[in-house]
């Protein structure tokens, strides 16, 4: 039976605050949170967070060998320290991102409740924005318009406007919530440090310009569940999109074939491949996408590098 | 399935028909496959990309203006030419233009229905209704002529001055002769009435297959109910030399609706000789009425007038023109001159004595001359004229002079008698040498026997009258006409009298008499005759569309003849067709629509669909313009740049080369002659296009050496300042160029021009004529011979086995031209002859002796049907 710790929570679900922290302690020797950026030293810092124990494998040019006389254990001093950075999440609201409309789910039937690809994204955007301000570091949230463009953008203080801002977007909808705080302010993302990237890609082919005077971009590419398969797609019904291309297609044709699995890898990796040789990092995410997943991804490749 | 069903299964128009049907059902399959669906927004579809069949929505995109009006064209020029025309449009003077012809019938029937004035009106209101959209044109039953209306009175004045004729008209063959003249004709309007006689025969229902056919029916329905008499004829029952002329007139009634009565007049010249009553009883259709008169109340003077008998109907007539019937005079004495002198005292004794017995018994009225009247002598040589013929008695007058007429004289028929003795043939021989008829005076010794006399006469040329055939001794008489019919002479080789040595008794002498008068004046009622010609005869002509020898008869004018013509019994007749066997009826009061109906050439005509393209195209010329202007206000380089190659390409092209051209030499602009007839031959005889236009050089120049060939009537163009040809000239003709000298006046100018080309050859030729078997006369028709000029043949001059030069004895081209110059030399060549020859002329000038090339001759094989 499943308990509510064996429950495997999705990102439909993510909060600001969730439980589990990025882990940062884990490679770090104290509790001391100044911020996410982990900055190099000019000289060794003194301060006992700096130091730890030596574990098998660190350099040897890092052992105190005075603590080491002194105590006779050898202890690491570590060169690096971090400081607070400043991070901008961009959320892209464009059209396509407001699928699916809870009023065609209804009209196409027997798909129940599933939230808007916005909703996964303001709320992983919310959880990061929290978890960075935690960390001491200083956060944007920033709306991606129709046109491409950010004009409007959002400064959270303190972790507690992220949780109000919650509560909020729980009550009035999330874009709606968002919208109602951002003040039109010009966003100049070229001091940022990193630059969070929640987006589905389908307004333009092309990759964003303004990415090319970014120091480092981390890409959420947020997909609905239903976009990844065609189980759910019903024979009596077409399936089109209205920009460039017009295309439609019969709900038969799309559940039949193999194809459309393919053509969406093909895509998927392009997109990863792009972003990637541009030093970036990649996620694929869904409603139904694993928090446990998210937060590896974090751990492991968002924040290694 | 036949051809006309796969055809009309295939036509564009029923292409485009599926084309739309096809297109209309994709939408209906489209619009349900569509509606049937839920449509649902999938906004990831974007980027995918499947080779599955996609079901498209039609959408409305705003079209780019220049391409999108093109298609609009091009749809439009497609839409229009798979439909088939209503209506024929067409303008005046257009070749293609639909053509129809009225034929008016004249004949006397017709004027039972309608007066002049009233079939003019007729006439010009059909012409009005139909002209308005075609060629009109109109003919009558009077000629084969055909008229075209200019104004609303010239057509009803033309009808008004013709008149009706008094011959039959036959429908069929004026409208065959009068289509054969127009050539095609899309509509035929028949204005006629229902005259079984006029429409009998006519074939109407053949004239169907090209083209249309109807009938203006002019018929009165009251007409039926009214009587129609008429003289059927009029013969003449007195014997010769009564002193009474009795006639018996046939007078018929066509309808027999009712008893008909009047009375018959008999008039001459204006004079009343006699009149009748008759009547025609219920039941019989003739009656026969007698009519006589005193011979002397038919005077003799009074020549070529005929009996006028005029029938009066009581009770009305529903045809006039019959009710007048013209018949020769008969029983009238012909005057007879008998010249010669008496023979002896006693009555009995005289020589002519048996002749004028014998003549007046045949019925003449006998005139005796001792000698031939003469002017001077104030005697009456008019009576000569008025005479049948004249009997002379030679011999006897020792003076030719005296008996012998003149060659100027005014001659009737004249008979030679001669007498017993011997002198007499050689007299009349000499009389002979005044008339060019072959005789001299060494022909006419004194001792000239009757043998020798016959011979002579044969020789010249004299029919032998009696005897067997070839054997002229037994002849009575010899017969010697004029050329131009000026003198008739009957030259009797016996003497007119009865002598038993020559079988000639008593008896059998006026029985001879009347043979030979009958024989001298053609007419076997012998005396009692006044008919000269077709004019005094009055016949009966039941199709006057048959006399089409037109005014060259010199008996009397055509339309005369039509004027005086009895009116034949079948226009009498009145009797009436049924409507059923008529072409369909026309009415103008009616359905005007039915001549709109359209014929069968209008799928064939393509003036208007010429027009459309041409607005079509200057359509699209105008677009392409309007897109340029919008470009230059742009400053779009593409425009200078497709400017610059529009200009290029009309300044670079350059004539078409395919016609053949009659470059004239010599002469700085053309006399203005066209060549179209011959233009038009050449292409439907040959492959070959002929300009009709000539290209006129003045002297040789560079230009002219681009030519392949040249004529030129002065042929010292080509010379240079020594009188010989040029050496560009030279070099010319050696490569190729062939020099055609019209009309060539002079060998010796021609030989001295062309003396250079003969030096350096191994066999100089010079000019020389053309031999039978050479090219000219087979690179395309076999000619046999090509016609001389003043005893001038045609002549050629070769080179290296070339012929470079021709020179023609007259001006070939001034006899092809539209308008040919007269002929002016010996015998006249047919036009087709000269085409004939100008086309192996060109045919040799474009590819030499082509015929000999062993390549061809499988071809020329089989055009000569050798297997």
């Amino acid at each position: 039976m499943e308990s509510h710790l064996s429950r495997k929570y999705t990102l439909a679900e993510l909060e600001p605050g969730w439980p589990e922290n990025l882990g940062t302690s884990r490679v770090k020797s104290s509790p001391r949170m100044h911020g996410s950026l982990i900055m190099s030293l000019r000289r060794v810092s003194r301060s006992p967070e700096n130091s730890r124990l030596y574990v098998h494998g660190d350099p040897v040019s890092l052992i105190d060998w005075k603590a080491y006389a002194r105590t006779d254990e050898l202890i690491i001093r570590e060169h690096r320290d971090e400081a607070a950075a400043k991070i901008s999440i961009v959320i892209d609201a464009s059209e396509s991102l407001l699928w699916p409309d809870p009023k065609a789910l209804d009209e196409h039937g027997g798909l129940g409740q599933v939230p808007q690809k916005v909703e996964i994204a303001c709320r992983v955007a919310l959880y990061l924005a929290h978890a960075h301000l935690t960390m001491g570091d200083f956060v944007t949230i920033a709306f991606l318009d129709r046109d491409g463009d950010v004009t409007r953008s959002w400064i959270p203080r303190s972790p507690a406007d992220l949780i109000g801002m919650y509560e909020m977007c729980m009550r009035q909808g999330f874009v709606e919530a968002l919208e109602s705080l951002m003040s039109i302010a010009k966003w100049v993302p070229t001091q940022d440090d990193c630059v969070w990237w929640l987006s589905d890609f389908l307004r333009d082919e092309r990759l964003p310009s303004i990415w090319n005077t970014l120091k480092r971009v981390a890409v959420l590419h947020v997909f609905s569940h239903l976009e990844l398969s065609t189980e759910w797609m019903d024979g009596s019904t077409s399936y089109r999109d209205e920009s460039r291309g017009r295309k439609i297609y019969l709900g038969d044709q799309l559940k039949s074939g193999q194809q459309w699995a393919e053509a969406l890898d093909s895509w998927r990796s392009f997109v990863k491949q792009t972003i990637t040789r541009r030093g970036g990092s990649y996620l694929a995410i869904n409603n139904t996408t694993n928090v446990g997943d998210f937060f590896h991804w974090l751990t492991t490749e968002a924040l290694e590098s | 399935m036949n051809f006309q069903a796969f055809q009309s299964m295939f036509s564009p128009s029923m292409i485009s028909i599926a084309a739309g049907m096809m297109v209309v059902g994709g939408l209906v399959i489209w619009w349900i496959v569509r509606k049937r669906l839920r449509d649902f927004w999938l906004p990831i579809v974007r980027i995918l990309d499947f080779p599955v069949s996609r079901l498209p929505r039609i959408v409305l995109k705003k079209p780019p203006l220049i391409p999108f009006l093109m298609f609009l064209l091009a749809a439009l020029a497609v839409l229009i030419w798979t439909l088939k025309p209503r209506l024929r449009v067409f303008s005046d003077f257009e070749p293609g233009m639909s053509q129809v012809h009225v034929y008016v019938d004249m004949s006397p029937s017709v004027s039972a229905h309608a007066n002049l004035e009233q079939l003019g009106k007729k006439l010009v209101s059909l012409l009005e209704q139909v002209g308005s959209k075609s060629r009109v044109t109109f003919g009558t039953s009077h000629g084969p002529d055909i008229y075209e209306m200019t104004g609303a009175s010239s057509a009803s004045d033309l009808i008004a001055g013709m008149g009706f004729h008094r011959g039959g008209g036959k429908i069929g063959p004026g409208v065959r002769s009068q289509i054969a003249r127009i050539g095609e004709v899309d509509q035929l309007f028949v204005l006629s009435d229902r005259d079984q006689h006029s429409w009998g025969g006519f074939q109407w229902q053949y004239l169907l297959v090209d083209s249309d056919v109807r009938h203006v029916d002019l018929s009165e329905s009251q007409i039926a109910t009214t009587p129609n008499a008429f003289i059927q004829d009029a013969r003449f029952t007195s014997s010769p030399g009564a002193l009474t002329m009795d006639w018996e007139i046939e007078i018929s009634e066509g309808a027999f609706v009712r008893p008909v009565s009047g009375m018959v007049k008999a008039s001459l010249a204006g004079n009343s000789l006699a009149s009748a009553t008759w009547e025609i009883p219920q039941g019989r259709r003739s009656v026969l009425v007698s009519v006589s008169w005193p011979a002397t109340l038919v005077p003799r003077d009074v020549v070529g007038e005929p009996i006028e008998w005029t029938i009066e109907v009581e009770g009305g007539d529903a045809l006039s023109m019959d009710n007048k019937f013209r018949s020769p005079v008969l029983g009238r004495r012909d005057r007879v001159v008998v010249v010669g002198e008496p023979t002896g005292e006693l009555r009995l004794e005289d020589a002519l004595m048996p002749l004028e017995t014998a003549l007046q018994v045949s019925g003449f009225e006998v005139e005796r001359f001792d000698r031939w009247p003469s002017k001077q002598k104030n005697e009456v040589p008019d009576v000569i004229a008025a005479s049948r013929f004249l009997a002379v008695l030679t011999g006897t007058i020792s003076s030719l002079d005296l008996w012998c007429p003149a060659a100027s004289d005014k001659l009737v028929p004249t008979w030679f008698i001669p007498d017993v003795s011997q002198s007499t043939f050689s007299a009349m021989c000499q009389c002979l040498t005044r008339f060019s008829v072959g005789v001299s005076a060494d022909m006419c010794g004194a001792g000239l026997t009757r043998e020798q006399w016959l011979a002579t006469l044969v020789n010249i040329g004299a029919k032998q009258i009696g005897g067997d055939i070839g054997y002229a001794n037994q002849a009575i008489a010899m017969r010697l006409k004029g050329r131009q019919s000026n003198f008739d002479f009957t030259l009797l080789t016996v003497p007119l009298r009865p002598i038993a040595k020559f079988g000639l008794t008593w008896g059998s002498f006026p029985v001879l008499v009347r043979q030979l008068a009958a024989f001298t004046t053609g007419q076997e009622s012998m005396g009692t005759s006044d008919a000269q010609g077709l004019r005094g005869l009055w016949p009966r002509i039941p199709d006057v569309s048959a006399l089409l020898t037109g005014e060259a008869d010199g008996v009397a004018s055509r339309t005369q003849i039509l004027r005086e013509t009895n009116v034949p019994a079948g226009e009498s007749m009145m009797a009436l067709v049924a409507a059923s066997d008529l072409p369909p009826s026309w009415s103008s009061i009616g359905d005007v629509g039915r001549v709109k109906a359209p014929s069968k050439r209008d799928s064939e005509d393509p003036f208007p669909w010429i027009r459309l393209l041409v607005t079509l195209v200057a359509l699209a010329i105008l677009i392409e313009l309007l897109w340029l202007w919008r470009r230059q206000k742009q400053r779009r380089v593409e425009t200078v740049i497709y400017l610059v190659l529009c200009g290029a390409f009309l300044f670079s092209a350059h004539e078409s080369q395919a016609q053949v051209r009659l470059q004239w030499l010599g002469v700085k602009a053309g006399p203005g002659a066209e060549f179209q007839t011959l233009a038009r031959e050449v292409s439907s005889r040959t492959s070959l296009e002929f300009s009709p236009q000539a290209e006129y050089v003045a002297s040789f120049d560079d230009t002219a050496a681009q030519f392949p060939w040249l004529w030129t009537s002065n042929p010292s163009a080509l010379a240079g300042r020594d009188g010989k040809i040029s050496g560009m000239a030279t070099l010319w003709l050696k490569r190729g160029g062939i020099l055609i000298v019209d009309n060539n006046q002079g060998e010796k100018g021609l030989e001295t021009i062309f003396e250079p080309l003969m030096q350096g050859t191994v066999r100089p030729t010079g000019w020389m004529s053309i031999p039978p078997d050479h090219e000219l006369m087979r690179s395309f028709y076999l000619l046999n011979s090509l016609p001389t000029c003043r005893g001038r043949p045609w002549k050629i001059f070769s080179f290296d086995g070339r012929v470079v030069a021709i020179s023609t004895p007259y001006s070939l081209l001034a006899s092809l031209q539209d308008q040919p110059a007269r002929w002016s030399c010996e015998s006249n060549v047919a036009y087709e002859q000269q085409v004939r020859i100008f086309v192996n002329l060109l045919m040799m000038a474009f590819t030499t002796d082509y015929k000999r090339d062993q390549i061809h001759l499988p071809e020329i094989l089989k055009r000569l049907r050798v297997p």
